[in-house]
């Protein structure tokens, strides 16, 4: 296990992908992508993700989906949703589960790498 | 046989028997002394008349009757009863020969008004009946009475083509066209007909000597000449009716005043004297009989032709009637295309506006050429409606219309054209220019305010799109943000890598190009401006609009699939108003299919091109609630909604858009779930 904190990305656009991935990059975090939640679910090892960065409105299941079934599996990974457009009953339900913030897109990179740190200390916290 | 016919032939049997009985006797009165022969034999012809005059089936009830009148007749004559019978026998043949040959040539038997029936009825009872049966007849005599054959066959032949010929006509036009002369005929005509008659009595009295007791000083034939003109009166005036009993005054003056040993026959020996009686009357009686035919037919053809005259000139003025009575302006082109003709409506208006300028046009103008020089003007339609006159002039096509608009003054007005081709050897077309203004304005408000509804229900359909245009808008520009950032952090760092730096502002260039098209179909389809015709591929139609509904079906948590045509599918349309058509079939889908819920939440589209009906075929295929019973016709009226906030206008815009491009709208329930609307429209091919 390496020093670097690790991030998982899912969205379903891959340029708003890669962009998260090379700001992530830029500031030093390991980062890991996937284009779907099932490809994420799938794929399992949930817990090596220091942070989870999840795209609201995905075809097939949302985030709000991953989200529901980590918390059934036990696994309590610090979660930053992004949604295209403002969506107030969602994001109560979302941070009620225990989500460290919701972002609306587009979002200035200083308010999302402050709360992708949050969850980074969160999660090391948890483990330490 | 019913009672009525039975009492009727017997009623004839019994004429014929008695008129038999006198004309025998009236034949033996008719002598020239010495000789035995009658000048004329009425009995033959009385038989022949009534056999012409009955169906042959009761032809033997009639001969029967004649039986005893013939026995009563000839008995007197102390001849021996094997001659009185075969005499019978013979009489008989005749009527049969020239009753059964007149019927069998004639196609009206017992009619003299045209000059075939007369011939029939001259050769066949006149010639061929008394020629055969004279045979016998003399076989008979000379047998029994020891007379030479064939003096009694002379006289009896030409006594007997006398007889047929004066006596047939005369007998069978009293009974058949006599009674109705007598009830119609006017009192001028009776007195005309008793005058004649009067006159021609005094006169054959006069040159036959029946007023004078002796030979009359005049040279046989030329007894003629002083009747003939009454006997030629007659016949004009009163056909063939007229001219037979004419005929028949004559010859019973003429042999009356022979019989009677005055006249100019009575200067010759007996026999001679007769034969060259007959020979005369017959002479007279067979160009006066065709003359008279001639003259009926004459004067049927004359008032045939009068009446097609008529007729045709009631139908000439009909025509002008109707030509004169049309709220168009008409004219008649020859194959040239120069006017040949115009109708009232033309003339009153001098043929303004029957073109494309206001310049008069005018009988002898050449229509085509104001139409060719209104096409090197550039005016519009000129070309086509140059094109069109030509093609229907020269055959090529059966009809030709066009609408074209002339300039009065300001206001613009519209004219409907069309040209047919004129039915006629000579060829050429009729024109016909009606002022169509008020329909083209009528048309153009209810296509502007079609087009206005349209454009409303596209900005409605917008603002309920909002939300996943946002998120369409919001996927880019948050890219694009996140990539400049991310770029600024990079070039902090040493050093800067430049392909990271490239590969970053690569993707900044393809976010904004991404977000810019998005804008640009939003900004396609909420364009207001007037509808344009082009070939359009469906098939790049459908996935525009799809990609402008992703967020949508995102949101919704619907699939889309597109299963379209492998080739372009061409229509002639406008793009936005096609667009429009899917626009709102998908999104129809689209709700439907999110209201229900369930795994299959998917909308098909499919394309293809239906070459057998020369039709290109949409469908859009949801898994929804599906349409309820008989639903299926009422989607596409207007205000039919089952949504609470729904306005009933998607749907109902689809099919007036569809209809407008020559196509057709339906809806099926499927048979698993949901529903599939379907769109056909006529197919275009690319030139090539």
């Amino acid at each position: 296990m390496t020093d670097k904190p690790r991030v998982v990305v899912v969205d379903d656009d891959d340029s708003v992908r890669r962009a998260l991935e090379r700001l992530l990059r830029s500031v030093g975090y390991d980062v890991e992508l996937f284009g779907s939640s099932r490809a994420f679910v799938e794929r399992g090892e949930y817990e090596r993700a220091d942070c989870l960065v999840l795209d609201v409105r995905m075809p097939g299941q949302s985030g709000l989906d991953v989200q529901r079934l980590l918390i059934s599996a036990g696994h309590d990974v610090p979660i930053i949703f992004m949604t295209g457009h403002g969506d107030i009953p969602m994001a109560a339900q979302a941070l009620k589960a225990g989500a460290v913030d919701i972002l609306a897109k587009p979002f200035d990179d200083g308010i999302f790498l402050k709360a992708v740190e949050q969850c980074v200390a969160k999660s090391r916290r948890r483990r330490a | 046989m019913s009672f009525r016919s039975v009492r009727a032939t017997a009623a004839t049997a019994l004429l014929v028997a008695v008129a038999y009985y006198v004309g025998a006797n009236f034949g033996f009165f008719l002598r020239i002394p010495p000789s035995t022969p009658s000048v004329l034999w009425p009995p033959n012809t009385i038989l022949t008349a009534t056999l012409l005059l009955t169906p042959p089936r009761r032809w033997w009830i009639y001969l029967l009757a004649a039986l005893p009148a013939h026995l009563a007749a000839e008995l007197g004559m102390e001849w021996p009863a094997s001659l009185v019978l075969a005499l019978f026998i013979t009489n008989c043949s005749e009527a049969l020969i020239a009753a059964a040959g007149v019927r069998w040539f004639s196609d009206a038997p017992g009619r003299f008004d045209t000059l075939r029936r007369v011939t029939v009825f001259i050769v066949a009872a006149g010639l061929v009946a008394p020629f055969l049966s004279s045979f016998v007849d003399a076989a008979a005599v000379a047998a029994v009475q020891d007379e030479p054959y064939w003096l009694v066959w002379r006289v009896r032949f030409f006594s007997n083509v006398l007889t047929e010929l004066m006596l047939g006509p005369a007998i069978i036009l009293a009974v058949t066209a006599g009674p109705a002369w007598l009830r119609s005929a006017s009192r001028g005509r009776r007195l005309e007909a008793a005058l004649l008659a009067v006159a021609l009595v005094i006169v054959g009295a006069w040159v036959f000597g029946v007023l004078i007791d002796r030979p009359v000083n005049i040279p046989g034939a030329s007894v003629v000449v002083f009747l003939l003109p009454l006997i030629l009166l007659m016949t004009v005036r009163f056909g063939p009716g007229g001219a037979s009993l004419a005929l028949l005054g004559t010859s019973l003056i003429a042999i009356w005043a022979s019989a009677h040993g005055r006249g100019p026959f009575a200067v010759l020996p007996p026999a001679e004297g007769v034969q060259a009686l007959q020979i005369l009357l017959t002479m007279l009686i067979v160009p006066i009989l065709c003359l008279a035919a001639v003259i009926v037919e004459l004067h049927q053809a004359t008032r045939a032709l009068g009446e097609r005259l008529e007729a045709l000139r009631a139908s000439e003025v009909l025509k002008s009637a109707i030509l004169a009575s049309l709220s168009s302006s008409v004219a008649v082109l020859d194959r040239g295309g120069r006017i040949i003709d115009v109708n009232a409506v033309w003339t009153r208006d001098g043929g303004e506006f029957a073109g494309p300028t206001s310049a008069r046009i005018r009988v002898g103008d050449n229509y085509l050429d104001v139409w060719r020089e209104a096409a090197r003007r550039a005016t519009p339609h000129a070309d086509e409606a140059v094109a069109g006159i030509a093609a229907v002039l020269g055959g090529a096509r059966l009809g030709f219309a066009i609408d074209y608009s002339a300039h009065a003054g300001a206001s613009e007005r519209w004219f409907a054209m069309s040209v047919v081709p004129l039915d006629r050897p000579e060829s050429g077309a009729v024109i016909s220019c009606t002022e169509v203004t008020e329909r083209r304005r009528a048309e153009l408000d209810a296509q502007r305010s079609r087009q206005e509804l349209a454009h409303f229900t596209r900005v409605s359909t917008m603002g309920e799109l909002t939300a996943s245009l946002a998120h369409e808008l919001n996927q880019p520009l948050a890219a694009i943000l996140t990539n400049a950032r991310a770029a600024l952090r990079f070039l902090d760092a040493a050093p800067p890598d430049p392909g990271e730096l490239r590969a970053i502002l690569s993707d900044i260039v393809d976010d904004d190009k991404r977000a810019g098209e998005v804008i640009q179909r939003l900004r396609d389809l909420l364009r207001k401006g007037e509808p344009q015709r082009v070939l359009l591929d469906l098939n790049v139609l459908v996935k525009d609009v799809v990609r402008l509904l992703s967020s949508d079906a995102i949101i919704r948590n619907v699939s889309v699939t597109l299963d379209l045509a492998a080739e372009p599918v061409h229509v002639h349309g406008d793009g936005v108003q096609l667009q429009q058509v899917m626009l709102n079939l998908l999104l129809n889908a689209m709700e439907a299919t999110a209201e229900r819920s369930g795994p299959e939440r998917s909308v098909v589209v499919r394309t293809e091109i239906t070459t057998m009906l020369e039709t290109v075929h949409l469908a859009v295929e949801d898994t929804g609630v599906g349409l309820g019973p008989g639903v299926s016709e009422l989607v596409f009226e207007p205000f039919y909604t089952t949504k609470p906030a729904g306005m009933g206008m998607g749907l109902a815009i689809v099919r007036s858009i569809v209809e407008a491009h020559g196509g057709v709208v339906w809806a099926m329930q499927n048979p698993t779930a949901g529903a599939t609307f379907h769109v056909a429209m006529p197919v275009r091919y690319m030139p090539t």
